[in-house]
């Protein structure tokens, strides 16, 4: 579903932001990118999304190359890529209703679809009764359920979340990362960025650590004292290692 | 349905009219000022268009009274007289040429003396020895070729035919002077109507800038959702054309107004004649002036998003 291979990403001569980056998702995999601050997660998603530009190696999405993307193409690759921001990214004079349906009728979808398929949504993400609500009435965790509803309403075979639980208490942290799950399991591909430890042990999904840009553990589950031990031996990691071999199956 | 080339469905179309309505409405103040100084510009510029038509229209008729008078030598004979009104007809910028032979120059020369009785009566006894001479009376196109058809008719094989010539003076005169007048009213139009035009492009962009500050959060979150470029741009090139339209519409009136009241004027005489067509085709003129805006107003809307609005990756 989606292959990085040895994928770099510099800004100037020195700004390395990631260096050689290889690895494959399987369709329906729930993966989660981990690392400090500045060790590439965000940027991993900016490629997928098309906000930036990789500098060299190979990105494949469903079955495109992104060498072959053309600007105009890049629209429709967001419609089928869902993204969730750690700031929600919701528009303050609209209501829950409205901030969901924004993201259908960007695409030319009708009313008629639009009101049979929001509230069906907003139920998923658990805020029936809200629809009407502004952002500013809702706590954080509502507003990421709101911007979870935008991302999955029309359907994304992909699910994108940076940092969702970024700027939320642990409650409401695992309340997103079990809703995120429940997306899972209905066949949306999931990635997410995060820094709570907490949330990887609980988890045990296939994590995947950054640092200065490289990869350097790729495995199902997490431990706390992960987070200390690097494996060095995973350093460069290419495509042979991760996803070349899979690379056929997408 | 096809916009800018690309192809927008009729929902969404009605979804980005909408947006863009909504948002000239929002800003109410900015768009009050953008629709007042294009009102001014589209006002200024028919005025100029208008003034055109009146310069175009007084000039050529003052150009009518200008002639070149040829006086012929007595002896000229009807060949000779031929082919020389011939060569006349033939040099560009004649309009006509009119002949009268010597006892239709008489009979002139009575009509213009009828009330000096001393001319006539000195006419009466000098008796058939009176020989005034035949002549051509050329009519020009233009006045502002009258030196070089003068110059032309001199060097020709024919000018030894003539006895002398001469212009209108005084009629070339006054004719010069109203055109000067009326192509100084041209050139101050068209001056303000393109410093009025700067103006109002300006503000468009400023006010579309504005527009575009206010809703950046919303451009960004359609952009990384999946909004296409039109879908973006689209609310904010109906809000400027929705400036230009009201303005076309505002200058429509004030055409009609202004127009109508002019050709009820006892002294417009001419002139209200000229600007006739503007009275008869006036929605034909407001449609026009109409597009004219919405077309000032998209150009502007275009140069505010291609500088403000950011669609590349990096």
């Amino acid at each position: 579903m989606i292959l990085l291979d040895r994928v770099s990403k510099k800004y100037g001569k020195k700004g390395v932001a990631l260096d050689k980056v290889s690895f494959f998702i399987e369709p329906k995999e729930f993966v989660v990118l981990v690392g400090a601050s500045g060790a590439g997660k965000s940027t991993i998603l900016k490629l997928l999304t098309r906000e930036e530009k990789e500098t060299s190696g190979k990105i494949v999405v469903g079955g495109v190359d992104y060498a072959d993307l053309k600007e105009k193409d890049i629209a429709l690759l967001r419609r089928k890529v869902g993204t969730v921001f750690q700031d929600f990214k919701l528009l303050p004079k609209r209501t829950v209703f409205e901030n969901v349906a924004f993201a259908m009728e960007i695409v030319g979808m009708s009313n008629k679809e639009i009101k049979n398929t929001v509230p069906k949504v907003i139920e998923l993400v658990g805020l029936a009764g809200k629809e009407k609500n502004y952002p500013d009435q809702l706590s954080g965790g509502e507003k990421q359920r709101v911007a979870i509803a935008r991302a999955v309403v029309r359907q994304p075979k992909i699910l994108i979340a940076d940092e969702p639980t970024g700027n939320l208490d642990p409650k409401h942290s695992w309340d997103i990362v079990k809703l995120l799950e429940r997306i899972n399991k209905r066949g949306t591909t999931v990635i997410m960025t995060t820094h709570n430890q907490e949330i990887l042990a609980k988890l045990n999904r296939r994590v995947i650590k950054l640092d200065h840009g490289r990869v350097v553990s790729d495995r199902v589950g997490f431990r706390l004292e992960d987070d200390e031990s690097v494996d060095g031996s995973s350093d460069e990691p290419d495509a042979k290692s991760t996803g070349s071999r899979k690379v056929s199956s997408l | 349905m096809m916009i800018f080339g690309r192809e927008v469905r009729l929902i969404n179309a009605k979804r980005i009219f909408t947006s863009g309505i909504t948002g000239f409405f929002r800003n109410s103040w900015l768009s009050s000022a953008a629709i007042l100084v294009m009102t001014a510009t589209l006002a200024v510029g028919l005025l100029t268009v208008i003034s055109f038509v009146v310069y175009g229209k007084q000039v050529g008729r003052l150009a009518e009274k200008v002639e070149i008078k040829l006086y012929l030598k007595t002896d000229v004979k009807d060949d000779q007289k031929n082919a020389f009104e011939a060569y006349i007809k033939s040099i560009d910028g004649v309009r006509g040429v009119d002949y009268k032979d010597k006892t239709q120059a008489l009979e002139e020369y009575k009509e213009l003396n009828k009330d000096n009785p001393e001319s006539l009566k000195s006419l009466e006894v000098a008796g058939d020895s009176v020989d005034l001479p035949a002549s051509f009376s050329v009519k020009i196109d233009n006045f502002d070729d009258i030196d070089s058809i003068q110059g032309k008719l001199k060097a020709s094989e024919f000018n030894d035919l003539t006895e002398e010539s001469e212009v209108s003076e005084d009629k070339l005169r006054a004719t010069k002077n109203i055109a000067n007048a009326l192509a100084t009213i041209r050139k101050i139009g068209m001056v303000a109507s393109l410093i009025l035009g700067s103006v109002s492009v300006l503000i468009i962009v400023n006010t579309i800038r504005l527009a575009i500050f206010n809703r950046r959060d919303e451009i960004e979150i359609m952009r990384l959702i999946g909004a296409n470029k039109i879908y973006i741009k689209g609310p904010f090139l109906v809000e400027a054309a929705t400036y230009g339209a009201i303005a076309g519409l505002f200058t429509y009136i004030i055409m009609r107004l202004t127009v109508f009241s002019i050709t009820q004027k006892a002294w417009a005489g001419d002139i209200a004649r000229d600007i006739s067509f503007f009275t008869q085709n006036s929605i034909l003129v407001g449609l026009i002036v109409t597009l004219i805006g919405i077309m000032i107003g998209v150009v502007a809307a275009q140069f505010a998003i291609r500088k403000y609005v950011k669609f590349k990756n990096s």
